[in-house]
């Protein structure tokens, strides 16, 4: 039994179970590509296709790519971007036949948790790294569903890759935006722009002072976010230009901890501006509003209250330590 | 001209084109790549590094690579297609219409805990258009005593569906959120665990059901004491 569950450990933690999940990617990204190019109705579809083709190389062969050259792909995913070569549709409607709704349509997406979290689980029994093996449950689940899926709606394998596709496409370069965030996060690191704006901060920030460099980092956080609208993108500059080096690095907090806070505090800034227009303008018109503000005027207020719960749970930790 | 080149702050010029690139709704990959390409270039990094100094093609293709693992989910998108095509929107409507009671406070806050639900099970749907609009919308105005709340009941609806999503998504410890965040503290040398971050995150998320409840049992007394008192003044009026 302990063997066979270190197996298990080992299995998630192998480097290739990874790389399988991004190969069954790259597969899908093609067959979406060669459905693109065969769909003879669109126009400007080989731009198209070739986009999802390049991003399925990068999936599947990405690890042995010379990096230079990913490079110079992703820059080509960018490019055809650049030109309108990928629909872009920010709010992807629910399409679909409503016609025999039942719970039927529960199993699938509810087997995605289920397995992610079993595996989770199981991994974390056998004495592996949890967190990997939540990210293999995630793949694996995302299959099983699938086989689920077919067999509780018979739909065909060509049906399922349509469905895909169309959920694919509907986000469409957005996918990409986090991956490239995080690469412009190491270019800024890289490049020494994180140290920079450390320096700047550290100027303000009285120096050994625990809440002023929280304060900091957070603050930047929030108002980064409410200026781009975004708080990924915010995340990957503040964290590694304030979060590190200066709340993370000396005084030895757990770095999950003062990562996630600043996420979430990146999100009270998405709550107070109407650059995340996704979520605070789009209702506007969807629900009829009276006026442009209407959301934001509720919100602004919890994230008021909010913001200083973060310092409040940071401390709280740090004096639990 | 040289010295007025080294000055380090021009490399800054890279997070401003980020900066007014987003904010003026750019397309977001040109901007991205653009604030990096920039920052490299002003950072002297060649286009494709040697054996001492990395280039600007090597960090981002590396970076790219190494960042696969936040993209995972397109491997859960076909499911979630097919889902669709059952009519998952429908059954959740259904499910959503069960789980609430009649006062608009509770309803609000029940919607917002379903959603802080789903993101724990990360279950990504655009709730503003799922749900928000078609189902809450019409049952918050529905339980109205009065037609004058309307919209501040509808806004009430589009926050506690952003508040949920927005807090609720990293409880899932395979979510795009938590992922990043990974990604970016291996990147900066501080290597965590997604399970973790997701642990980390249930006090803000329980802080944001608690200040949330406030907010919306605050606007149920509102809107109630208003309809009292525009009924106590029809009163006298006809009086």
């Amino acid at each position: 039994m302990a063997e066979r569950a270190s197996v298990l450990a080992r299995l998630v933690g192998h480097p290739a179970t990874l790389e399988t999940a991004f190969a069954l990617i790259g597969a899908l990204l093609w067959g979406y590509a060669v459905q693109i190019a065969c769909d003879r109705r669109r126009a400007r579809r080989a731009l198209a296709a070739a986009y999802w083709f390049t991003l399925g190389l990068l999936f599947g062969f990405g690890a042995w790519l010379p990096h230079w050259m990913a490079g110079l792909l992703v820059v080509g995913l960018v490019a055809i971007e650049a030109v309108g070569g990928v629909r872009t549709q920010a709010t992807p409607t629910p399409s679909g036949d409503i016609s025999a709704p039942g719970w039927r349509a529960l199993w699938p997406v509810l087997t995605i948790p289920a397995v992610t979290f079993v595996l989770a689980g199981l991994t974390a029994l056998a004495g592996g790294e949890v967190g990997r093996g939540a990210v293999v449950g995630l793949a694996l689940g995302g299959i099983v569903a699938v086989g689920v899926a077919l067999a509780a709606g018979r739909f065909s394998w060509s049906a399922a890759l349509a469905a895909g596709r169309q959920l694919t496409e509907d986000i469409g370069p957005l996918h990409m935006l986090p991956q490239l965030l995080a690469s412009l996060g190491l270019l800024f690191t890289a490049t020494g722009v994180g140290t920079l704006l450390a320096e700047g901060v550290q100027r303000i920030v009285p120096p050994g002072s625990m809440l002023g460099a929280a304060v900091a980092y957070f603050l930047g956080m929030t108002l980064f976010t409410a200026l781009v609208g975004n708080s990924f993108a915010a995340f990957s500059v503040i964290t590694t230009g304030i979060g590190v080096p200066l709340v993370v690095a000396p005084f030895g907090l757990d770095p999950a901890l003062v990562a996630i806070l600043g996420l979430t505090a990146g999100s009270c800034g998405t709550l107070c501006t109407p650059m995340a227009a996704n979520f605070n303008l789009l209702p506007v018109g969807l629900y009829g509003l009276p006026d442009n503000y209407a959301v934001i005027r509720w919100q602004w207020r919890v994230a008021a209250v909010l913001w200083p719960a973060h310092l409040i749970v940071l401390g709280l930790f740090w004096l639990c330590q | 001209m040289e010295t007025w080149l080294s000055w380090p702050v021009w490399k800054l010029l890279g997070v401003g084109v980020l900066i007014v690139g987003l904010a003026r709704r750019w397309p977001t990959g040109p901007v991205v790549l653009g604030a990096g390409g920039l920052t490299a270039w002003l950072a002297g990094m060649p286009l494709v590094g040697h054996q001492t100094q990395p280039g600007m093609l090597d960090t981002l293709g590396k970076a790219f690579v190494e960042n696969r693992v936040i993209t995972l989910y397109l491997l859960t998108l076909p499911a979630v297609g097919l889902a669709e095509r059952m009519g998952l929107h429908t059954t959740m409507a259904r499910l959503m219409g069960r789980l609430t009671g009649v006062s608009l406070a509770r309803l609000l806050i029940g919607f917002q805990m379903a959603r802080v639900a789903m993101g724990a099970l990360g279950l990504r749907l655009q709730g503003h258009v799922t749900f928000g609009r078609p189902i809450v919308a019409p049952m918050a105005t529905a339980v109205l005593p009065s037609p004058a709340g309307e919209g501040a009941a509808k806004a009430a609806v589009a926050a506690a569906e952003n508040y949920g999503n927005f807090f609720g998504q990293n409880l899932f410890p395979a979510s795009a959120g938590c992922l990043l965040v990974a990604g970016v503290m291996k990147g900066a040398g501080y290597p965590v665990d997604v399970v973790r971050l997701a642990l980390y995150a249930i006090p803000i998320v329980a802080v944001s059901l608690g200040v949330a409840a406030v907010q919306f049992v605050w606007l149920e007394r509102q809107l109630g004491q208003r309809a009292e008192h525009t009924a106590a003044q029809q009163d006298t009026g006809h009086g």
